[in-house]
């Protein structure tokens, strides 16, 4: 075997392994790719994992149960702070008065105090559920943040997986250019050697084939 | 040789997961900074601010009282059924600021709560976009101890001035001998009863 057919052997080795250098580094990329990706999913699906209860606690906290707690809770307690002002001691009252008088007072001011109560309930419901809606923004707001921050390095990071077998690839198509060029000089080569060396006349005696016959 | 971007994605990976990390410490550190404003915390605001405006309810009713008595008992009037009215009227009235008064206590509680958790909010938002734990833990810090620390309670006003007013209105009345227009004349106010059409109705609010 001459050197030639040795090239063009070698040749075509080096092409064929360039093409599948060139597959490995494709296969690289789609594998970092997918890997990049199914973190991502991952991350963001722990991130939804930490946001669905807190939404889910917010939800249950603004049931009419609950609101019908709460302004409940107000008003007792605002009744309760009522009761206590008006035990307060004012002082010896120097006025008259009578049963009569004293218990239609009595009556209109226990009224008036269920009224008060009331309202209280219903500002002590509507400030607890701002305070906890205000809560939960702030805890949505931590978790979206860092969800799209983390979202945001998607496109990097596919970059760089795509990247990732663009080396191996370059070698792969690199030694497939040069393992073709050698192929194409070894048989070039090769093809010369079997017409003859320049120089010297061909070996049957046949005319060349621009050299007519007479007639 | 290298393959690849692989230094690439973990240093933007591990940036990504520095700027969570200083995020999730700022929270706690704000966090912390506002803890100490709990329920008791905000109930104990209350209870002290009642306590320095009750004492001043107390004296202005029984000054109130006791000029309500001095008058009666210069008309003689100290054992009528008009004293019982008015007595009536006055401890109604007396009612009505204890419940303004502790509504009004309640009310600049519920403030400082609006405004202490929307502080709180506005400082995580920062942080959120700027990731610098260290500022933001200052920030709360300092906006904390500014909520906290003990404001001014202002003196309140006279309270029982628009029902003296009424009642004065009542002791002209009588005095130049205008003929009463009824039952109750602390119900109507002054300069209405040389016109029974201009009856209007007495206010209690004197918030």
């Amino acid at each position: 075997m001459s050197g030639a057919e040795v090239a063009a052997l070698v040749g075509v080795a080096a092409s064929a392994a360039g093409t599948g250098l060139s597959m490995a580094g494709a296969a690289e990329s789609r594998d970092r790719m997918n890997r990049t990706i199914e973190q991502q999913l991952a991350a963001q699906q722990q991130f939804q994992r930490q946001a669905s209860p807190v939404f889910q606690q917010s939800l249950q906290e603004s049931t009419p149960q609950r609101v019908q707690s709460q302004i409940d809770l107000g008003s007792q307690s605002a009744s309760e702070m009522y009761n206590r002002l008006r035990s307060l001691p004012t002082g010896t009252s120097s006025l008259p008065t009578d049963d009569r008088t004293q218990s239609q007072t009595q009556q209109k001011i226990q009224q008036q105090q269920g009224a008060q109560a009331g309202l209280q309930g219903y500002q002590a419901s509507s400030l607890a559920q701002w305070l906890k809606d205000l809560e939960t923004r702030n805890q949505l707001g931590i978790i979206s943040n860092l969800s799209q921050g983390q979202a945001n390095i998607t496109g990097p990071l596919l970059n760089y997986a795509q990247q990732a077998g663009a080396g191996l690839a370059g070698v792969g198509s690199l030694l497939g250019t040069g393992g073709s060029l050698l192929g194409m000089w070894g048989a070039l080569k090769s093809g010369q050697q079997q017409q003859g060396s320049p120089g010297h006349p061909p070996t049957d005696n046949s005319p060349p084939p621009y050299i007519y016959p007479a007639g | 040789m290298s393959f690849g971007g692989g230094d690439g994605s973990q240093a933007i990976t591990q940036q990504e997961a520095q700027r969570q990390a200083l995020i999730s410490q700022g929270a706690q550190q704000v966090n912390q900074a506002f803890a100490g404003y709990t329920p008791q915390f905000y109930e104990g605001m209350r209870q002290n601010v009642l306590a320095a405006q009750l004492p001043q309810v107390q004296r202005q009713y029984q000054q109130t009282q006791g000029q309500l008595a001095s008058n009666l008992g210069n008309q003689g009037l100290i054992r009528s059924s008009a004293a019982r009215n008015l007595g009536s009227s006055l401890q109604e009235q007396l009612s009505t600021n204890l419940f303004n008064v502790s509504n009004q206590a309640t009310q600049a509680v519920q403030d400082l709560q609006k405004n202490v958790a929307g502080e709180k909010s506005n400082i995580l938002g920062q942080l959120e976009a700027s990731a610098q734990p260290n500022i933001a833990g200052q920030q709360a810090l300092d906006a904390a101890s500014r909520y906290s620390a003990p404001s001014i309670i202002q003196p309140l006003g006279n309270l029982f001035q628009n029902w003296s007013n009424i009642y004065l209105a009542r002791q002209i009345g009588q005095t130049y001998g205008q003929p009463q227009q009824s039952q109750y004349p602390f119900q109507y106010q002054q300069g209405s009863q040389s016109s029974p059409s201009a009856k209007t109705p007495i206010s209690y609010n004197v918030g």
